[in-house]
């Protein structure tokens, strides 16, 4: 069984120290060594943190704020007609590093508009949240809210379509 | 009142007051723990979470009662119950309060006292060992083996300490000790000597250590050693059967922290609030609480110490046991004897 | 010949020739949009500038002559400026609506601004607003991306010789556009699509169906017609999205026809057969027991001749084992339509006649209505279609004559009359779904391979008839449609064939086979 002291490394004494500088290192040393100083300090240091502020928040009644530029789910946005500002280009499709948006696009039935989906559907179990769309899109049509929150009951219910997003 | 019917009601009173203790104690641990962690802990059932001990006791009941195979199954259904038992039995000298009239708030009144106590407590490590041999299971088994060791080193230190206050007070009655301490101030203090002071210091701490150790508490609780064997000596119990090992354990830290009071904190007196001629029903009610109060304090620490301390190696538990506690309980007892002695006459 | 030299180092090129061609085939990077290898050369879009030492000034490449002792240089800081220049002027009225572009991904103008631009536009006005509008029944037009390199207008001109479209207007207000009342409606209208430069022309059976950067593209041939025009296929989520040509100057050059092109959109159609009905071996066992209760002869096999040769090698087998007179299933449509420039459409709408003959060692292939004669006589008990295409001429009365046979089976890739009144029918992969090989009217082998999954239970007829040849104790184990086309032509192998075929033997078209 090995002993403490090899366990344990006191400080060392530095060559040629004076009495001062002895005394003290082997009071360090018998403090490592009686441990009862050591263990009042991590005792302090535990009473300190008993009343302390806690770091948990209380969930549901206390919410956390997000940042500014939080990336939650993703809505698509409106011009101020109502209609999508998506073009249906592809581009967050495209630019998507988990392949998870999924778009079908049609003619537009607006003589000012080309293109337009006809069904854009948004994996959040496959997302990965990295703002990526936000950043390719040439339309500001899809965006990132601080929304985080929303649970589903089913897989399909976490795949969101063109209505969802829209209304997100 | 007959001797019996007042019997039946302190045994009655100190049942309640332990098994009491163990859902307090259980809310006590999950809450400080998470306030040293910087969490809430549990908070959600009841009022400040007042009923989660309540929701654990229904889990434990609820849950299936595993008997391993080709274990011991009698013996394996027994060592809970050894776990259980032996503690209260060492909390029948204890005494809890000062007096009602003239019937002493203490269960038995034993010439041995304190002897007593010391060897039911002992009895518990054969739970323990007893348990951990039944489950048929290695991680059991060597948990089991490292709690009896670790008992029975820790116990000679325990004695030692022990026997330091019955030397300070000349007695090994705790009412008579109470009473001595309540003329000539705690234990812990040497009694009101000053050359008895560091003795006295020295004794209540070690002590305090022991404890920790007899009670398989942090940093000391080397018998269910997570890390190391699953669950140490109750690894396949479950259920109820868990249940009396993790009650047993508790119950007997209340004990341990009631003999600690009686035998260097003064015992149910303090000062000021506790007057021990007053033997109506307030002081007897006052000098109970005094204890509780006093016990509570001791019972926090341990919870205290256990999230602040990391667990020893068995190497150091042994080596901590054997060439620093005892030579230093032996050394206080031997330096009692001479002061006692010499200084003191 | 001339020697040259082309960024220092030499070439040799016929005095006199337009340089660009030069170039492109040496490998040097050239950017044009107006120059299209079957077009002649009109020189307006100015962007294959290059620095010629003849000429203190940049000149464009595909109207400069090579000449004796020329320097060219195509690269470099003034030849860059020179192109620059020449894109900035098209952008200026372009309206960069790549997003919502079906060209983008494949346009040059997108490529040549991500080489050479910077991003930015110094042009502040309001940019010309020109027409969007249907040209024809299959061509739309974005006036606004229009660079008016007049790639379309010559190609109608020079390929068709319809000379629908001309460019209108002038200065920056000029864009293609069709006269009044005269649509682009020509049998190779779509063509323009391919060779717009930019996402002006538009096909509408593709229109925003895919974005071709996630699309595959496999090459193949088509089947639409004798001709067996070498194609690209453009797939996105296991769905042929589109079909263009594919260079073969032996064959049909740059161009298809519009047939040809949209031949695609039944296979993914809701009539095409998914599920098995009976068993291939079952099957044959039964040709086998109709043979041996009514003789030699009582079984007709009814071939299409859209089967590919080794179909048919693999048919020629079972025929000869239940010893199966043969009829062959064809489909002609039209008349036979050529352009000026000599572009031909057939009237044989089915990919391998001509294997069909050089299988079976025929000189003309018996007709399907054949079979009806045969049944109606009594000789016939058992009939077994293998066919591969959705619409054959099947021959009048042959569904109604059902009820005299005794077997009647299909393999077939869609559903038709004659497959419900089949007791069995094997759901055939179609052309787009395995591999074969086909011979074209010019005698020439062509190769189609895979380039999506068959749907259902669907499988090749080469997986079918070996199955059926394996029940009847001709063949060990099934093998690879290549591995057949070994057995069928004898030291010929899909290397062999590679992207472009091998002529079998000499041209001497066959006629489709009649109704």
């Amino acid at each position: 069984m090995e002993s403490m002291e090899s366990t344990y490394r006191s400080p060392e004494t530095p060559r040629g120290a004076g009495v001062g500088l002895r005394l003290r290192s082997w009071l360090a040393r018998l403090s490592i060594r009686v441990y009862l100083p050591s263990i009042a300090a991590g005792l302090a240091k535990t009473m300190e943190w008993m009343v302390r502020p806690k770091a948990t928040l209380e969930y549901p009644e206390v919410q956390r704020v997000s940042r500014k530029g939080y990336r939650g789910e993703h809505r698509l946005k409106k011009d101020d007609q109502g209609r999508p500002n998506c073009v249906a280009c592809f581009m967050c499709a495209t630019a998507c590093p988990a392949e998870c948006i999924e778009i079908v696009a049609m003619p537009a039935p607006w003589p000012d508009r080309d293109k337009v989906p006809v069904s854009f559907r948004i994996d959040m179990l496959k997302c990965i949240y990295c703002g990526m769309c936000e950043e390719a899109c040439p339309c500001d049509a899809i965006e990132l809210t601080p929304t985080y929150t929303r649970v589903a009951t089913s897989r399909d219910e976490k795949v969101y379509d063109l209505v969802k997003l829209l209304s997100n | 009142m007959t001797p019996w019917l007042w019997l039946a009601a302190k045994i009655g009173f100190a049942f309640a007051y332990l098994v009491g203790a163990v859902p307090v104690l259980i809310m006590m641990e999950r809450r400080i723990s998470a306030f040293i962690q910087g969490r809430q802990g549990p908070n959600r059932v009841g009022p400040m979470g007042s009923l989660q001990p309540l929701a654990d006791i229904i889990k434990f009941l609820t849950k299936e009662f595993v008997v391993p195979l080709r274990a011991d199954r009698w013996l394996f259904v027994l060592s809970p119950l050894l776990v259980f038992v032996p503690p209260m039995l060492g909390f029948a000298v204890v005494p809890f309060g000062n007096q009602y009239g003239d019937e002493l708030l203490q269960i038995a009144n034993l010439d041995i006292g304190v002897l007593f106590s010391m060897s039911v407590l002992s009895l518990g490590v054969y739970g323990i060992t007893l348990g951990g041999w039944a489950s048929n299971n290695k991680y059991s088994l060597l948990g089991s083996l490292r709690a009896s060791a670790q008992l029975i080193s820790y116990e000679l230190s325990l004695g030692l300490t022990i026997l330091l206050a019955v030397m300070i007070a000349g007695t090994v009655d705790p009412v008579r000790i109470v009473q001595w301490q309540i003329e000539h101030g705690w234990n812990l203090f040497g009694g009101g000597s000053l050359w008895r002071l560091p003795l006295g210091l020295m004794g209540g701490l070690l002590m305090f250590i022991c404890a920790l150790a007899e009670n398989n508490r942090l940093p000391f609780d080397l018998a269910e050693c997570e890390a190391e064997l699953v669950g140490g000596y109750h690894t396949e119990y479950s259920s109820m059967s868990f249940a009396m090992f993790f009650m047993g354990e508790y119950i007997a830290m209340v004990v341990m922290s009631g003999l600690i009071t009686t035998l260097y904190l003064g015992g149910w007196h303090f000062p000021g609030i506790t007057d021990p001629t007053d033997h109506s029903w307030v002081g007897a009610l006052l000098s109970i609480g005094v204890f509780t109060a006093k016990v509570y304090v001791l019972l926090f620490t341990y919870v205290w110490v256990r999230w602040t301390l990391p667990r020893f190696k068995y190497n150091q538990l042994m080596d901590l046991g054997w060439k620093v506690f005892l030579p230093i309980a032996l050394f206080n007892l031997a330096a009692m004897a001479i002061v006692g002695v010499i200084l003191e006459g | 010949m001339a020697t040259y030299k082309v960024n220092g180092k030499v070439a040799e090129a016929p005095a006199g020739d337009k340089l660009l061609p030069h170039l492109i085939d040496g490998g040097t990077h050239v950017p044009h949009y107006c120059w299209h290898r079957g077009l002649t050369p009109a020189g307006n879009c100015r962007m294959c500038l290059v620095k010629v030492s003849n000429s203190r000034k940049l000149e464009v490449a595909c109207m400069y002559p090579v000449s004796e002792g020329l320097e060219v240089t195509t690269e470099g800081p003034d030849v860059d400026a020179g192109r620059q220049a020449v894109l900035e002027y098209m952008l200026i009225n372009h309206p960069l609506d790549c997003p919502v572009c079906d060209k983008a991904g494949e346009c040059d103008l997108q490529d040549n601004t991500f080489k050479y631009r910077n991003g930015h536009s110094r042009f502040d006005e309001n940019k010309v607003i020109r027409h969007t509008k249907d040209l024809g029944p299959n061509v739309k037009i974005w006036g606004n991306r229009c660079i008016s390199c007049t790639r379309c207008v010559r190609f109608t001109e020079e390929i068709t010789g319809t000379g629908e479209l001309s460019i209108v207007n002038r200065g920056d207000h000029s864009v293609a556009d069709v006269h009044p009342d005269v649509p682009l409606d020509n049998p190779m209208s779509l063509n323009v699509v391919d060779i717009c430069p930019v996402g002006a022309l538009i096909d509408k059976n593709f229109l925003y169906q895919a974005r071709v950067w996630f699309s595959k593209k496999v090459p193949s041939v088509c089947t639409g017609c004798s001709r067996g025009c070498n194609i690209t296929g453009t797939v996105l989520h296991n769905q042929v999205k589109r079909l263009q040509p594919r260079e073969n100057h032996d064959v049909n050059g740059f161009w298809m026809c519009d047939a040809g092109r949209l031949d695609h959109e039944w296979l993914s159609g809701t009539d095409r057969l998914r599920v098995t009905k009976g068993d291939a071996g079952d099957l044959a066992r039964r040709l086998v027991a109709v043979r041996d209760r009514n003789g030699a002869g009582s079984v007709a096999m009814l071939i299409s001749t859209a089967a590919t040769v080794e179909e048919l090698h693999l048919a020629a087998k079972l025929a000869q084992r239940v010893q199966a007179e043969v009829y062959f299933l064809g489909k002609v449509r039209g008349a036979r339509w050529v352009s000026p420039s000599g572009f031909a459409i057939e009237t044989d709408k089915t990919p391998n006649t001509r294997g069909a003959l050089r299988v079976f060692e025929l000189d003309a292939l018996p007709p399907a209505s054949g079979v009806v004669d045969a049944i109606r006589a009594g000789r016939i008990k058992a009939v077994l279609s293998i066919n591969g295409i959705h619409d054959a001429d099947w021959p009048e009365g042959l569904v109604d004559l059902a009820p005299r046979l005794e077997l009647a089976a299909a393999l077939d890739v869609c559903e038709n009359d004659w497959t419900k009144v089949c007791g069995s029918v094997l759901p055939s992969a179609a052309w787009a779904e395995k591999s074969g090989t086909f011979v074209n009217r010019d005698g020439r082998l062509q190769r189609i391979q895979p380039i999506v999954a068959a749907t259902g239970t669907a499988q090749p007829d080469v997986v079918w008839l070996q199955q059926m040849l394996i029940e009847l104790g001709e063949r060990r184990t099934a093998i690879s449609a290549e591995g057949v086309l070994r057995e069928a032509l004898r030291g010929i192998d899909y290397r062999q064939i590679g992207q472009t075929g091998v002529v079998l033997d000499a041209p001497s078209a066959p006629a489709g086979v009649g109704k």
